[in-house]
C-alpha cells in the first residue's frame, strides 16, 4: 500500500514547502546568466566597423555552415516532471495497482499498444500513429544518482550533464556549435534553432552565445511572422518621444535578421490541418508551417506546462496528455500532408518522473525515471526497454532507470543528425551506447565537403596563463589562425602555414602574446572558409 | 512653445517615479533605488535645487601622485607601463565615481564633449590630468572664466595648435573654433578677418606635448600689434578677446550655448521660446552655469511626458544606468576590461577620445544595427554581473522593495520592475511578454497557487532573466 513509502524522502512534495525550498537549494546554475530572449543569436559581428550579416549572401561567407541533413528535430518538453506510469501503462502490473489505488488507469481505460502495454484512452489521439509506425517509446528513462529538483534536474537534462556536474552550454547548443563553427562570424539568416517559450533555454546555449531564437509566446511569434517585424511603428505619434522611439524600433526590427526567412516560410507554409485550440497545438502549427514553408531551422523546442501533479492528479494529468496527443497527432498530419513527416522526429521529454506512489494529496510528488516517446514516419512501431520494477526500488522507493538520456541523444545526433561518433562524443560525452534501430540512420558527413574543421580552445589547467587551442582539418592545406579583437581587428597572427590533415594543437601563453583581459576571438582559416569563436580572456 | 515657469505637482501631473528618474537620468546617469527613494519623498523642487547643488559643492577630485609627471619624470621611472597604469587608475577612478554618483560626471561628460580635446593628440598624464579638473571645476562654473581658462589649458593648447601660434606664423585652428564650437556657433557673428584678428591676439601661450611641461606665456611670440575684432580696433590680447566675445557677441554666445543645453538635456530639437528665456537668464547671472541648469530642470518643461523618453542614451549613460539603477555597486562591477570601459569605447564612446573637434554627435548616432545588437551584448554581460553570487541577493532585495507587499504576483513584479529600469510602463503586448521572462522556467502551477514568491532561491535568476529582456528593448535605449 502506499503509505510503505510516504515520508521515506522529504522535500518532493509541495505541501512541504520547507522541504520542497530545499530540494529548490540544489539549484545553483547560471553564475553568469545564460540568455534568453529574443535576441539570443542578435549578436552583430563586425570587420573593420562592417557589420558582417550584411554580407552574409555573399559567396565568401556562404558556406560556413555543415548542415546536410533535411532532417529536423522537434524537442516537446513536459514541464513540471511528467507521470511516466499513468502515461505508459504495464497493464498486468499489480503493483502498479496496489500502489495507486485512486490514481492507476483502469484496463478499462485504456488502448492496447501491445499485449502488455496501454495508454490512457485520452491519448487515442496517438494509436494511429502507433499503428501506422509512426511511434515509438522508450521505458524508463532516466540518470544515475537522480535530483529532485525541478530547476536542476530540467538543467541536467538540457545540458547532458552528470548529476554533479555543472555544464553552461546545453546539449543542442554544442550541437550547433559545431555544426555552425562560424555563427559568431558569419551569422545565417535562419534561426538554426528556434524554441517557443522563453524557458530552458540552456538547451541552446552555446559555448559562447545562445544559438536559439526563442520567441515568449504564440502570440508574439504571429505579429512577428505577420508583419515581419518585431516592434509596432503604426501605434505611435508624432510626440518627441514616440519619434525616438519609432527610430530604434526600426534600426532593432533591421537588425533581426532572422525575419525575412520567418516571414517568407511563415507565408510560404500552409497549416493543412485543424489544430486543436490549445497552446502546445499552436506551437506545433506554428512549428510544421515553418518546416513545409522550409524554413531550414534544424532544431524547434515547444513546450506543455502542468504536469507538477502534486495534488488530484486525474483532474489534470488526463487533460494534459489529451492535449499533448491531439496536438502531436494533428502536427503529423499536417506534416504528412507535403510528404514531409519521414522527415521531422518528435520526441518528448521531462526533467523527471513521478513518486510511484501516491501522496496524501491524490497527486504523486518528484521522482526519477520515465518514459521518452519519439514520433515520425518511419520508426517503425516499438517499445526498447522495460517498464520499471516498482518492487525492487532504490533506497528512496523511486525504480532503477533503465536507459541513460544521454544514450538516447547520441542516438539522436548519430543516427537521426548524422554526426560523426567523436563529435556526438564531443556533444554528449564518451562511453553513450547508441541504441539501435531507435531511429532510421542517416550516414555521418564526415569526410564530406561540409564537414571540414573543428575549432575550440580552452585554459591549460596547469597553467592559467597558457592557452590551448584546438582544431582539426579534415583537408590538409594552408591554415591561417589569428586573434582579433573585438572590433573585428586582426591583432595578433598565430599560424600562418600548411598543416596535415588531422587534429592540432597550439598552446600561447598569453602574456608573451599581451593578450590582456578582455573580449576576443579567433579565426581559424582552412579550405577556403572560416570559423570563428568567441575569447575570453580573465 | 514653452517658458521656464517651475514644475509645480497636482493631482493631474504628480511628482512620480516616472518624473523623479527622467530627471535623475538627465541630470545623471540614472539614479540609485535609495535616491529615487528619498526624491519621491522630497518636494520636487527643493529636490531638484538641493542636488544640483550639491555638485556644485563636491571638492575637486584628489589630485593622484602623477597629477604633475612630466616626461623627464617618467623617463626616470624607467618603466614604459607606468604611464598607461596611470591613466588606466584615471578611467577607473571616473567610472567608480559614475556607477556611485554619476550626477557631476555626467556634467563633465557635457563639457568634455563640448570643449572637446583627444589624449591620442596630446598624449601626456600631467594635460590629461589638468583638463580632466578644469572640466570638473567648471561643470557648474562660470561659463566666461571656463572659456578663458580653456583656451590656455594645456591639453587644447596641443590639441587646436595653440601652442603654435605666435607672431608672424599665426595658427587660426584654436582662434576659429574659439568662435564657432565652443562660445558663438558657426557663422554666427564673426567673419573670416575676425578669425584671423582672434588669433593673433592669442598669440604667445606656449607648452609641448614632448616634454610636458608647464604652460607659460611667452611675450616674445606675442603679436603685440593692433587687432580689429567684431569691429573694434586695440591691441587686444588673451584677456580682450575673451571680454569681447561676452560683451560683443553675449547675445550668440548665450543662445548657442542655452541650446546645446537645451539640446542635450531636454531634446534634439530646441524650443526657441524656452531657449530664448534661458538665455536672456544666462546673461542675466553673468554667465553663471547654476542658475540656468537649476532653470532647465525645475522647468514644467522639462517634465512634459513627451520628452521623457526621447533622447537616445549614449553608451555609457546606457550602462552605468544599468548598473546604477540596480543599486549594487560592488567594487567587482568595475572591470578595467570590461563592459564599461571598454563597451562603451567598442560602441564608439572612448573617453578622453572623441572622434572630432565637434565631439560626438550623440542621440541617434549612437545606434544602428551593429551598435544596438552590441549593446545587448554588454548589457547582458553587466547582468550577469548583477547576478553573480556576489550580487545576486541585492538584485532579489531590489526587487522585493519595489514590488513590495505583492512578492508573489509575476505580474506586479514585473510592473515594478520595468518602471524601476525602463523608467515607464510597456505597452500591453511587451508586458505580457516580460511576464514570462519573468516567470522563466518556473512551472505555471507555482503561480497559480501562490506558492512561489521572491524568496525562492530562483528569483535573482528570474529578475535578471526578465532584465535581458528589458534592456533589448528598444525603450531601454531611451532616456
Amino acid at each position: 500500500m502506499s503509505h510503505k513509502y510516504h515520508n521515506k524522502r522529504k522535500g518532493r512534495t509541495i505541501e512541504n514547502t520547507e522541504a520542497h525550498a530545499i530540494d529548490h537549494k540544489t539549484w545553483n546554475r547560471r553564475d553568469f546568466l545564460q540568455s534568453t530572449g529574443l535576441f539570443a543569436a542578435g549578436l552583430a559581428a563586425t570587420v573593420n566597423g562592417v557589420p558582417l550579416y550584411a554580407m552574409g549572401t555573399s559567396e565568401h561567407f556562404s558556406p560556413l555552415s555543415a548542415f546536410e541533413t533535411d532532417r529536423t528535430l522537434v524537442l516537446i518538453q513536459l514541464r513540471g516532471g511528467n507521470d511516466g506510469l499513468n502515461t505508459v501503462i504495464d497493464r498486468f502490473n499489480s503493483e502498479y495497482y496496489n500502489i495507486r489505488p485512486t490514481l492507476a488507469i483502469a484496463e478499462s481505460n485504456l488502448w492496447a499498444l501491445d499485449q502488455k502495454t496501454g495508454m490512457s484512452n485520452q491519448t487515442i489521439d496517438l494509436k494511429p500513429l502507433w499503428e501506422e509506425d509512426k511511434m515509438k517509446i522508450i521505458h524508463n528513462v532516466g540518470y544515475p544518482h537522480p535530483n529532485y529538483s525541478h530547476f536542476r534536474s530540467s538543467d541536467i537534462w538540457a545540458t547532458a550533464s552528470d548529476t554533479d556536474e555543472y555544464k553552461k552550454d546545453g546539449w543542442i547548443g554544442r550541437f550547433i556549435d559545431y555544426e555552425m563553427p562560424a555563427f559568431g562570424e558569419a551569422q545565417p539568416t535562419i534561426p538554426p534553432a528556434l524554441q517557443i517559450g522563453v524557458q530552458t533555454d540552456l538547451v541552446f546555449q552555446g559555448q559562447n552565445t545562445n544559438l536559439a531564437l526563442a520567441i515568449s509566446s504564440p502570440n508574439e511569434f504571429y505579429k512577428l511572422a505577420v508583419s515581419g517585424q518585431l516592434y509596432d511603428l503604426t501605434s505611435l505619434n508624432q510626440t518627441p518621444a514616440d519619434r525616438s522611439l519609432a527610430y530604434v524600433r526600426q534600426v532593432a526590427n533591421s537588425a533581426f535578421r532572422y525575419s525575412q526567412s520567418i516571414s517568407n516560410a511563415y507565408n510560404k507554409g500552409r497549416n493543412e490541418v485543424n489544430y486543436p485550440d490549445t497552446n502546445l497545438a499552436q506551437q506545433l502549427a506554428i512549428v510544421a508551417k515553418l518546416i513545409k514553408g522550409r524554413l531550414g531551422t534544424k532544431v524547434f523546442m515547444v513546450y506543455i506546462d502542468g504536469f507538477d501533479t502534486h495534488a488530484n492528479q486525474n483532474n489534470n494529468h488526463p487533460i494534459l496528455l489529451q492535449r499533448l496527443s491531439s496536438a502531436i497527432s494533428a502536427f503529423y498530419s499536417d506534416l504528412a500532408k507535403l510528404g514531409m513527416d519521414d522527415k521531422v522526429l518528435g520526441m518528448t521529454f521531462s526533467e523527471f518522473g513521478r513518486t510511484i506512489y501516491e501522496n496524501g494529496s491524490a497527486g504523486t510528488d518528484h521522482g526519477t525515471s520515465a518514459p521518452i516517446m519519439l514520433f515520425g514516419k518511419g520508426l517503425s512501431k516499438g517499445i526498447i526497454g522495460n517498464p520499471p520494477d516498482l518492487i525492487n526500488t532504490d533506497q528512496y522507493g523511486d525504480p532503477h532507470f533503465e536507459t541513460d538520456f544521454r544514450d538516447v541523444y547520441a542516438t539522436v545526433l548519430q543516427s537521426w543528425l548524422g554526426m560523426p561518433s567523436e563529435v556526438s562524443d564531443f556533444i554528449i560525452g564518451k562511453d553513450r551506447t547508441p541504441i539501435e534501430g531507435l531511429v532510421p540512420v542517416q550516414n555521418p558527413t564526415v569526410g564530406s565537403e561540409a564537414f571540414e574543421a573543428l575549432l575550440g580552445h580552452k585554459i591549460s589547467a596547469e597553467d592559467k596563463d597558457v592557452l590551448q587551442i584546438h582544431y582539426s582539418i579534415l583537408q590538409e592545406g594552408p591554415v591561417i589562425l589569428e586573434i582579433l579583437d573585438k572590433s573585428g581587428q586582426v591583432i595578433r597572427s598565430l599560424i600562418n602555414e600548411f598543416k596535415t590533415y588531422g587534429s592540432h594543437m597550439l598552446e600561447i601563453h598569453l602574456k608573451k602574446y599581451q593578450l590582456h583581459p578582455g573580449h576576443y576571438q579567433y579565426r581559424l582559416k582552412t579550405g577556403g572558409k572560416i570559423y570563428q569563436r568567441d575569447l575570453v580572456v580573465r | 512653445m514653452a517658458g521656464l515657469q517651475p514644475f509645480q505637482p497636482s493631482a493631474s501631473n504628480p511628482w512620480n517615479k516616472q518624473k523623479v528618474i527622467h530627471f535623475l537620468r538627465r541630470l545623471g546617469l540614472g539614479g540609485s533605488p535609495t535616491q529615487i527613494k528619498q526624491a519621491l519623498e522630497s518636494e520636487p523642487l527643493y529636490f531638484i535645487d538641493s542636488t544640483i547643488n550639491n555638485i556644485k559643492s563636491r571638492p575637486l577630485p584628489a589630485s593622484p601622485v602623477w597629477a604633475n609627471y612630466t616626461t623627464a619624470d617618467y623617463d626616470a621611472l624607467n618603466n614604459d607601463d607606468l604611464k598607461f597604469d596611470h591613466r588606466d587608475e584615471l578611467y577607473d577612478s571616473i567610472f567608480t565615481d559614475m556607477i556611485n554618483d554619476g550626477l557631476r560626471t555626467k556634467l563633465f561628460l557635457f563639457w568634455h564633449n563640448h570643449f572637446v580635446t583627444e589624449l591620442n593628440v596630446y598624449d601626456c598624464n600631467k594635460y590629461l590630468w589638468s583638463y580632466y579638473t578644469l572640466l570638473n571645476k567648471y561643470c557648474l562654473g562660470n561659463f566666461k572664466q571656463f572659456v578663458t581658462d580653456m583656451g590656455k589649458n594645456p591639453a587644447m593648447l596641443v590639441y587646436l595648435n595653440g601652442n603654435l601660434n605666435e607672431v608672424g606664423k599665426p595658427n587660426e585652428n584654436y582662434a576659429r573654433e574659439l568662435m564657432e564650437l565652443f562660445t558663438m556657433g558657426e557663422n554666427n557673428g564673426y567673419t573670416q578677418a575676425d578669425v584671423v584678428e582672434v588669433a593673433r591676439a592669442l598669440t604667445g601661450w606656449r607648452c609641448s606635448q614632448y616634454s610636458c611641461n608647464d604652460v607659460s606665456f611667452n611675450s616674445g611670440k606675442f603679436d603685440n600689434k593692433n587687432k580689429t575684432i567684431f569691429g573694434k580696433t586695440g591691441n587686444w590680447g588673451y584677456n580682450e578677446v575673451h571680454n569681447l566675445i561676452f560683451t560683443e557677441r553675449k547675445n550668440q554666445v548665450a543662445y548657442f550655448i542655452c541650446n546645446k543645453l537645451y539640446t542635450n538635456f531636454v531634446y534634439h530639437t530646441p524650443d526657441t521660446e524656452f531657449v530664448t528665456e534661458l538665455a536672456n537668464l544666462f546673461i542675466q547671472s553673468n554667465w553663471e552655469l547654476l542658475p540656468v541648469l537649476k532653470a532647465i530642470f525645475k522647468s514644467d518643461h522639462f517634465f512634459e511626458n513627451e520628452f521623457i523618453g526621447s533622447i537616445v542614451k549614449s553608451p555609457i549613460e546606457c550602462f552605468i544606468d544599468l548598473a546604477r539603477m540596480s543599486g549594487i555597486s560592488q567594487p567587482n562591477l568595475i572591470d578595467r576590461y570590461g563592459t564599461f570601459r571598454y563597451g562603451s569605447s567598442n560602441l564608439g564612446m572612448e573617453l578622453f577620445n572623441p572622434i572630432n573637434v565637434a565631439g560626438w554627435p550623440g542621440h541617434f548616432d549612437w545606434i544602428n544595427e551593429n551598435t544596438l545588437t552590441q549593446r545587448w551584448d554588454y548589457c547582458k554581460t553587466i547582468i550577469g554581473t548583477l547576478s553573480n553570487e556576489k550580487n545576486r541577493e541585492s538584485l532579489r532585495q531590489l526587487a522585493i522593495d519595489l514590488s513590495s507587499p505583492n512578492f508573489n504576483n509575476p505580474d506586479l513584479i514585473t510592473k515594478a520592475l520595468t518602471l524601476h529600469f525602463i523608467g515607464r510602463e510597456l505597452d500591453t503586448e511587451l508586458h505580457e511578454s516580460a511576464v514570462l521572462y519573468l516567470k522563466g522556467d518556473i512551472p505555471q502551477n507555482y503561480f497559480d497557487d501562490g506558492t512561489w514568491n521572491l524568496s525562492w532561491n530562483e528569483a535573482p535568476f528570474q529578475i535578471a532573466n526578465l532584465l535581458v529582456y528589458l534592456v533589448k528593448l528598444p525603450e531601454f535605449q531611451l532616456s
